[in-house]
Order: C-alpha cells, then structure tokens, then sequence
C-alpha cells in the first residue's frame, strides 16, 4: 500500500511537486515568523519582566501602590542569604529606588535612580544587553547613565555628574560619579531617566543604610518553576513582605504572552486553511484520472476502506515531504531570523513603553516546527478526505467503462 | 455564438465543483487580507487623529532644533503674538500652545521626575481626551498659573490628593547651576491611560509652566488643527510665508515620525503576510489550471490541427484565468465587506489581553480595535487577485502554445 | 494542378539508441475529386503519411507541397493558417469540442477565419443539413451518438471549401451501419460536391468505396491502385 501510495504520487512529478512546494512554502513562511513574534515577546518579557520584577519578587506591602522611599524590606541581608540558599532559585538581587536632579555642569535633569547589586544583577537581568556604551558597575562611586538622558544631558564616558535628592532624614542629599557607560534597556522610561548606580551608593545617598526596595529572584525552573519557588519564598519571607509572582506583578504581560501564542496559532490556521484549497482541488482531480484504474481495484477485490487508506496515505507522503522541505527551509530562514534578525527599516519601534530594537531578532523553540509541521500535516489530511470518501464510493462497472 | 469570452466561460462551467472550490480558495484569501486590512485601517486612523490632535497638529512651529533635541532651552519666543497670526490665517482651525518641560515634583513624602506640561486648557479640551478623564476634581481654568493636574498613579506616589500642594523643582532657566522651586496645588486627577502622561506628567496651564522658560512669552510648539488633512498643504505654505521670528514650521508628517513609523512598519509586516497567503493560493491554482489544461490535450490538439493560431489558444487559457479572478474577486470582496461589518460595528476588543489602552509612540491606542471600510485599499487587493490569477494561469497558457497537434491527437 | 505533391518522403523517430523508419521515402500526388485511401497494416505509415501532408507533423526527408507550396518553407503560423484555410481534419475520435454545441463546432473554422455571424451561422446549418442532421444544431457533443459526431466533424472539415478533407480512421468506432452510413455520407460529398478525400484506414468498407488505393508496407508504396 505504502509503496503504491509512493508511486502514485510520482506519477505526476510536477503536479505533486507544486502541492508541495505550496505547503512547504506556507511552513517555511510561518516559522520566522513565530520566531519574530517569540522575539518580540521575549524582549517584552525581559523589559517588564526580568529586568524588574523578576519571577518572583519581595517587597514592603504597601510599596507598589506608593513607591515610597520609605516603605522598604528591613533586615534585608539575613533574608538574602536565606533566598540564596533555596534550591528553586537560580539567582537572587536586591535593588533600592529614589529620584534626584542628576546634571552635569551645564545642565541638569529629573531623573529616576536604581540601586542594584553590581554582581548579583547580573545573574538577574540581561545586563550584557542593556549595556549599550561603556561597561558594567564595578566599584563604588560610579554611575550608568540612560543612553536617552546622557544625550540630553550631553554627557559622555568619563564625565562626572551630580546627583542632589531628598534623603530620608529630610536633608539634601548629594553625590558626584563619574559615567563609566549608558544603557539601552528597551524601557522608554528609564532609557530616558534613569541611572544606574551601585546599591551601595545609592543607600549612602539616600541615607537609608542597608534598607532596599525589593528583593527579586529567577526560578531555576524557568517559567515553569515559578510557582514552585514563590512557595518557597513565601516560608522563607515571613508574613510581612509581600511576595508576587511576575503573574501578580504584571497580570497584563501573562494575557498578552497568551494572546500572542492565540495570535501564532490563527495565523497558522489561516495559512494552511488556504493552501488546503489547492491539495482539495488537486486530490480530487487525481482521484477522477484514476477513476478506471480505481475501479478495476475494487473490481479485483480492494475493499472501498483500502480505497480510503490509499489516498489519505497519498496526501500523508506528500505532506511529508512538504514538511521535510519546509522545515528545511523554514529552518533555514528561522536561523537567521534568530542570527541576523530582521530590519523594518523604521526606526526603533515603540509599544508599551518597551522599545525594540531596529534590527529585531527572532527566538527560536523547538514548539514552533512542531506546530507548523502538525497543522501542515492535519489539514492536508482533511483535505483528502472528500477525495477518499469519493473513492470508496465508486461503482467498479461504472468506473472501469470511463475514460 | 461563441468567442473566446463564451467559451472560456463554458469551459470553467464544465467541472462546476473544481471551479467553485478554486474560486471560493481566493476568494476566501482575498476577504480575510480585506478584512484584515479594514481592522489596521480602522486603528491606524484613530491613532493618527489622537497622536495628530493631542501632540502636535496639522501644521506646528517649533524652534528649529527642537524636532531633534527636545531641550528645554528650545523654545519659540513672543509665542502668544504667534498663536494670533496664526489664528487670523486659520480661521476654522484650532491653534494651541504647548509646553514641554520637566523636573522634580515633590510632595511631603516623594520625590518624582517628571514632565511639566503647559496647555491651553480650553482649547486643548478639545484635542485630547485626557479632560475627558478625570477621575477626581475639575479640568484647569484658562490663566490658573497655581494650578496643577496629575495622573492618578502619580497622586499615590506622591501621596497627595485633590487640593494637596506639591513643588516642582527645576533648574533654573537663566543659570543652570542653581535650581527654582514653585508651589501647585492639585486641581484634578485624571488617568488617561498613557502611561507617560498618568506616571510621569503634571499638566499645567501655560502660565503655570512659563516660568521654567527663559525668554520672553516663550513655548515649544505651536499647533494649527483642523478636522482632517485636507487644509494641511494650504495652512503649512501659508505657516511658512508668516514672520517667524527664528521658529520652524513643520507638518504633521514631520512632527509624530514615530507614530508614522509604527504604521509604516505595521503595514509592511502585514503586506508581507498577505503576500504569503496570495502567493500559497496562486500555487494552488496553477496546478489547478495546469491539470485542467492537461486534461484537454486532445481537444486543444483537434483546435490546432483545425487551424487555431496557439497564441489564441493560450488567449483562451489566459481567458479562463481573467474569469476565476474576476469571480473569486467579486465573492471575495463581498464576503470581505460581510466579515468587515460586525467588526466595524463591535470591533475586536483586545482589552482582555493588553488592557484598556495600549501606548504606542506617545498615543494611546484604544484596544478595542474597530475596522474601517477602505474601499480604494480593497479595490487595490481585488484587483490583485484577478492579476495573481491571470499570472497563475500564464504558465499553463504557455505550456498550451508548446503542445504540437499530432502530439496532442495521439494522447491517447 | 495537383492537390498535394510529395517527393522522397522520410519520417524517422528516435526510441532510445534505436532508430524507427516510419516512412522510407515517398513519391505521391493527389489530384482534385480524388477519393483515395491510404491503407495497410499497423506500423505501415499510414496515418504518419497522412499528418505529413496535413502539416501536422514535420518530415525527417524530402518534401511536400500543398498547392504548389513547400510546407518546410512556412512557419508555423503560416502552416497553421494553411490548414486552416485549405484543409479540413476528420479524426478517429475526439473531434468535436466538447462546450461548443454541434453548429458552433461546424461553423469553428469559419470563426478562426474572422467571418461574421450570419455567414458562419448560414453556412453551417448548410453543412449540417447536408450530412444529415438538420434540427440537430444546438445539440451539444455529449448529447450526439457517435455516428452523429463523426457526421459533425465531417459538416466541419467541408464548411471552409477546403481544397482537401484528410480522415485518420473515421469509422473505426462507429458500428457497421453506422460506418456505411457515413461513408455514403462523405462519397456523396466527393460525387456531387467534388470535394476531395484522403483516408489512411484499414476499414475495408472504406476501401471498397475508394476509387484509388494505396498500399503502404514498412512505410513504402508497394501498391497504387486505380479503380
């Protein structure tokens, strides 16, 4: 059956080629795209997400709602050491918060200060990535600046810069650093105004010695492990911190990543639904050639179940070998779609407060051949069940006489 | 009596179930690449009207530097002499003054970077929707150089409420070096879902925000708005002709680049796929066509011995495809104003996923996506289809002026 | 002046290494009025004569003439416009085309022609009165016996007053009645009416009717026969 079903198909070379070239066209077109669309949420993820509330974060209580200096985690050192300590984390940081006019000589500007860890961070956030000039944080006394706020403040690597701000005790707080680098984080707002200076510095500033703001963690699980760890933290954090998950933290973000995998899965469902016409068109047409050849099968003895099987197995192959091609050559393009990335050409692109970059680069997930390749496979069978049916109806006499 | 119209007619009746599935295939690409553009069509005009209006205008004059370099030091001096110029020229318009500035806003509790916005507010009120959205207290009073309104996540931020005092505190305009403190008490809160503007901005009036600004009677940006775009041309080459004192006169295009942008690549992204899609449909019908040219070998050999030219055979193949594609755009672009109506009515509403507004290049753009009908882009897309059809069937119609009769008579 | 002259006629066809010799030099001229057959067996090089004088094939050697002309000489457009304006086609089967009813596909090669609709319209119902199926125009292929498509197809090959009629087994599908018939039929034409006929058949029926036979064997004449 399978050999007949094999020979069939290459009877009509052409004919079975352009079937296949549609189908693989569809698969290879669908793949880059799913990784575009994965690198778009990735990027999203990473910005609202990693660089900010982590998978699961700590705080005081009342601190998302006033995002007050003053409502911060005490005791913050004994209970990193504790998060360090889970097995559900894969890395643990803290950060502190405030605001100043930061300026140069010239010139200066309202600005949103973040204190982080200059080592821990970088198990947490993409640092690499965020670093757009210059380098990371590395001793006391230095300071990253906004890649948007270093151009309006016109300052370049190795300028010093001043920070004056309110200190907790209600005294003018002041610092001089010196710019070792900018950032380009992809949040608007920080690109804007935000610095980034050692937690230590900023503590000192802000006269709040060794309170922080928040305590972030990742899930060595990933994604997956998330639950797993918020319990985790939870014992660990005792009953007056509040800990979220990113979930909590960002519901918006858990919708928006599900709509996207809805938005993948309808466009499939489109592509194919449409290629499904030609393989409908096509099977049928190659089931009234053989209206003779099939007849005298049943006249012989194949029963119209046999029939059946043949032509689903038919339009099997042919999806097989579409899916062979189309991967290959939707792998191909999902490779550089991921190495290379894509340029709209238009300039940064920005949504939501996050900005991608120009060149926006592609994810790639084993999930997404799978998908491709399935529904590729389903529909071509779909659209050879009418032609099947057909076949098995066939009257052997009646058929034998045509053509 | 028959031509070669006739008969390609007839010749696509023939097997009815194949024609109709060959329509219904493109027809059914065709609707949902209409549809689809009908919904983006819809959001993009929306958008542009709101980032249009609400910050910028048909037509604006800035300090020429300003597009550029957002700094506060760029501003348009004597900016009220201006505004009536301008007024006197676009007498159905409205014109507004804006100011961008920014600084620390300070309450009792918090300190907050932020933007200072200064409007007019009587006539911004008809611009942007934020006065339509306050949550707490009353929209500004035209002169109220005290007054100030802030987003609601703001307000909490700060810890202040309606009639609480904050300072906002800026470098001084006139010595950088030093800085300027000046007291607002909260008129109203509002959340208008842009993030920038409920997070990070106090509006206040004009006078309110001068101040801040060195020179004289000084603003960012002047805006001429009018209902649509068609006076843009006329207002921008008059803007142009005033006496500007060192301003820059722009249009829209211009002025919002990112906005523009956004859409561009938006479209681009969605022509792309709509390329795809036409592109797996024609396949389809090229072996379509091709199985049915093939399937006729014999009759087309009987034509050409007879003494048929095989050009006006191919004619007559090329015929056919001229009549699938003008078909399948005809039912396509019916079920595509049938699929487009609900949509254009309810809308597609995203609000689940992303919230109420979702902020893109400075505008807040509605979730609820509601589609618009765009004839001409249709029409365009229609007309696609009928020549990716034609361009479908030229292979085989080529293939038909290679076939020599006997070969074709002896097929047997 | 003779019809269709050929001289030192050759066709070989290629299969794999080994090469065929459909027809291995033919010297023949067909007169106007004539009712001749070309008749052997299998492989004999009939039917390959026959489509060589017709135009639809190209010879490997030698030379025909249609009318004085040398087919070699002419393009393919030009050859296709001789047979259309000078020739007329009767096939095994498969003639007719299928959507065209039976005045249309009568009336086709007039229409290739550019005539206008009355003349094409008139001289069809003509055509088809004289073969015997009046009333029968708008009847489409599939509605028609096969007798009564052959009769279409011969209604078709004479309605341009084409110098000569060229049949290619005419009668091999049809039943005996049906073959005497309508080979009364196209013996009538070529009495009353002087149209010329060339058949390449083994039908002898058709021979029996032909007033000139020829003989072909392993692509020779070996025989000529007037009757």
């Amino acid at each position: 059956m399978l050999a007949l079903a094999w020979r069939n198909i290459w009877r009509h070379t052409r004919r079975s080629l352009i079937t296949v070239a549609a189908m693989s066209l569809g698969a290879a077109m669908c793949m880059p795209m799913m990784a575009m669309m994965e690198g778009m949420f990735s990027t999203m993820f990473d910005v609202a997400i990693t660089q900010q509330t982590g998978h699961v974060r700590v705080e005081h209580p009342d601190y998302p709602e006033t995002l007050s200096m003053f409502d911060t985690l005490q005791d913050a050192e004994s209970m990193l050491t504790a998060m360090e300590a889970l097995p559900e984390a894969a890395a643990v940081t803290w950060r502190a918060y405030g605001a100043g006019l930061l300026g140069t000589e010239d010139k200066s500007v309202g600005t949103q200060l973040i204190g982080v860890d200059p080592v821990r961070e970088v198990a947490v956030s993409p640092t690499e990535s965020m670093l757009d000039q210059g380098t990371w944080l590395s001793a006391p006394g230095q300071i990253l600046l906004g890649h948007g706020l270093a151009e309006e403040l016109g300052a370049a690597l190795g300028d010093e810069v001043v920070i004056m701000t309110q200190a907790a005790d209600g005294s003018i707080g002041a610092g001089a650093y010196a710019v070792i680098g900018t950032m380009r984080s992809g949040n608007k707002m920080r690109d804007k105004q935000g610095a980034w200076m050692s937690l230590a510095d900023l503590q000192e500033l802000l006269y709040i010695e060794d309170q922080v703001h928040e305590v972030v963690l990742l899930a060595s699980g990933g994604k997956g492990g998330v639950a797993a760890l918020q319990d985790q933290v939870t014992a660990v954090a005792g009953g007056e911190r509040l800990v979220r998950s990113w979930q909590q933290a960002q519901p918006q973000m858990a919708e928006m990543l599900k709509s996207g995998e809805a938005q993948s899965m309808i466009m499939l469902g489109v592509i194919f639904f449409l290629a499904g016409f030609g393989v409908l068109n096509t099977m049928l047409m190659s089931v009234f050639e053989r209206t003779r050849e099939l007849g005298v099968m049943m006249a012989l003895g194949t029963r119209p179940g046999k029939l059946v099987q043949l032509i689903i197995i038919e339009s099997l192959l042919l999806a097989i070998i579409g899916a062979v091609i189309g991967g290959l050559l939707g792998g191909g393009l999902d490779y550089l779609m991921c190495t290379s990335g894509i340029n709209l050409g238009y300039g940064d692109l920005d949504l939501n407060g996050v900005v991608f970059p120009e060149r926006i680069k592609g994810i790639f997930h084993p999930d997404q051949v799978v998908m491709v390749l399935a529904s590729m496979m389903s529909v071509t069978v779909l659209a050879s069940l009418w032609p099947a049916w057909r076949a098995s109806r066939l009257n052997p006499v009646q058929a034998m006489k045509a053509d | 009596m028959f031509s070669l119209l006739s008969m390609a007619a007839r010749n696509l009746l023939r097997n009815k179930r194949r024609t109709t599935i060959t329509v219904l295939g493109i027809a059914m690409g065709l609707s949902l690449v209409q549809t689809a553009y009908n919904l983006n069509f819809g959001n993009y005009t929306k958008l542009l009207d709101s980032g249009i209006r609400g910050t910028a205008g048909h037509v604006v004059l800035q300090h020429p530097q300003w597009q550029d370099e957002r700094e506060v030091d760029h501003v348009v001096e004597n900016s009220q002499v201006l505004a009536e110029a301008l007024r006197a020229d676009n007498p159905q318009a409205l014109i507004t003054r804006r100011i961008f500035a920014g600084g620390l806003l300070t309450s009792p509790t918090n300190t907050i970077p932020t933007g200072i916005l200064g409007i007019d507010p009587e006539i911004e009120s008809q611009l942007s929707s934020t006065s339509e959205k306050m949550v707490e207290g009353a929209w500004l009073e035209p002169g109220d150089a005290k007054g100030i309104l802030i987003g609601d996540t703001l307000a909490k931020r700060l810890g202040v409420g309606l009639k609480g005092r904050v300072v906002v505190m800026a470098p001084d305009p006139d010595d950088p070096s030093e800085s300027v403190s000046q007291l607002f008490r909260v008129r109203g809160i509002y959340h208008s879902g842009v993030a920038t503007l409920d997070n990070f901005t106090g509006i206040t009036t004009i006078e309110g925000a001068q101040p801040l600004l060195r020179g004289t009677d000084a603003a960012h940006q002047l805006a001429v708005v009018y209902d649509d775009d068609t006076q843009t041309a006329a207002a921008f080459a008059k803007a142009e002709g005033m006496e500007l004192g060192g301003a820059a006169a722009l249009s829209w295009k211009d002025a919002v680049p990112d906005l523009r942008n956004f859409i561009q690549a938006d479209t681009q992204t969605n022509d792309t796929f709509f390329f795809v899609i036409g592109f797996i449909v024609v396949l389809g019908v090229v072996n379509t066509m091709l199985m049915s040219v093939l399937e006729r070998v014999r009759e087309f050999g009987v034509m050409l011995a007879v003494g048929m030219r095989p050009g006006r055979l191919a004619m007559l193949v090329l015929t056919e495809g001229v009549l699938l594609g003008a078909a399948a755009a005809l039912l396509g672009t019916l079920l595509g104003a049938a699929f487009t109506y609900p949509l254009a009515t309810t809308g597609l509403d995203f609000s689940a996923a992303y919230g109420e507004t979702v902020e893109t290049a400075g505008v807040a753009m509605d979730t609820l996506l509601i589609a618009k009908y765009a004839p001409g882009r249709m029409a365009a897309y229609a007309v696609s289809a009928i020549v990716m059809t034609v361009l479908a069937s030229a292979w085989p119609a080529w293939r038909v002026t290679r076939m020599r009769p006997i070969q074709a008579i002896q097929h047997l | 002046m003779a019809i269709v002259s050929v001289s030192g006629l050759t066709r070989n066809y290629q299969q794999g290494t080994h090469t065929i010799r459909a027809l291995r030099g033919v010297d023949l001229e067909i007169e106007p009025g004539e009712f001749t057959v070309l008749m052997g067996p299998s492989g004999s090089g009939k039917s390959t004569l026959l489509n060589l004088i017709g135009g639809l094939d190209e010879p490997s050697g030698g030379a025909v003439l249609v009318e004085g002309k040398d087919l070699a000489q002419m393009s393919r457009t030009e050859r296709s416009d001789m047979r259309r304006d000078r020739l007329g086609f009767i096939f095994q089967a498969y003639n007719l085309i299928p959507v065209l009813t039976a005045a249309e596909n009568a009336e086709f090669v007039l229409q290739l022609q550019g005539k206008d609709a009355a003349a094409r319209r008139k001289r069809a119902l003509e055509t088809l009165e004289v073969v015997g199926l009046k009333g029968m125009e708008d009847r489409r292929p599939n509605e028609l016996s096969g007798g009564q498509q052959q009769r279409v197809a011969v209604a078709r090959a004479i309605a341009a007053d084409p110098a000569l009629v060229l049949a290619d087994e005419p009668t091999a599908n049809l039943d005996s009645k049906t073959s005497d018939a309508l080979i009364e039929t196209m013996k009538r034409l070529n009495e009353d009416l002087g149209v010329t006929f060339v058949f390449a058949t083994h039908d002898p029926k058709v021979m029996e009717a032909a007033r000139r036979v020829i003989h072909l064997v392993d692509g020779e004449i070996v025989e000529d026969q007037r009757k």
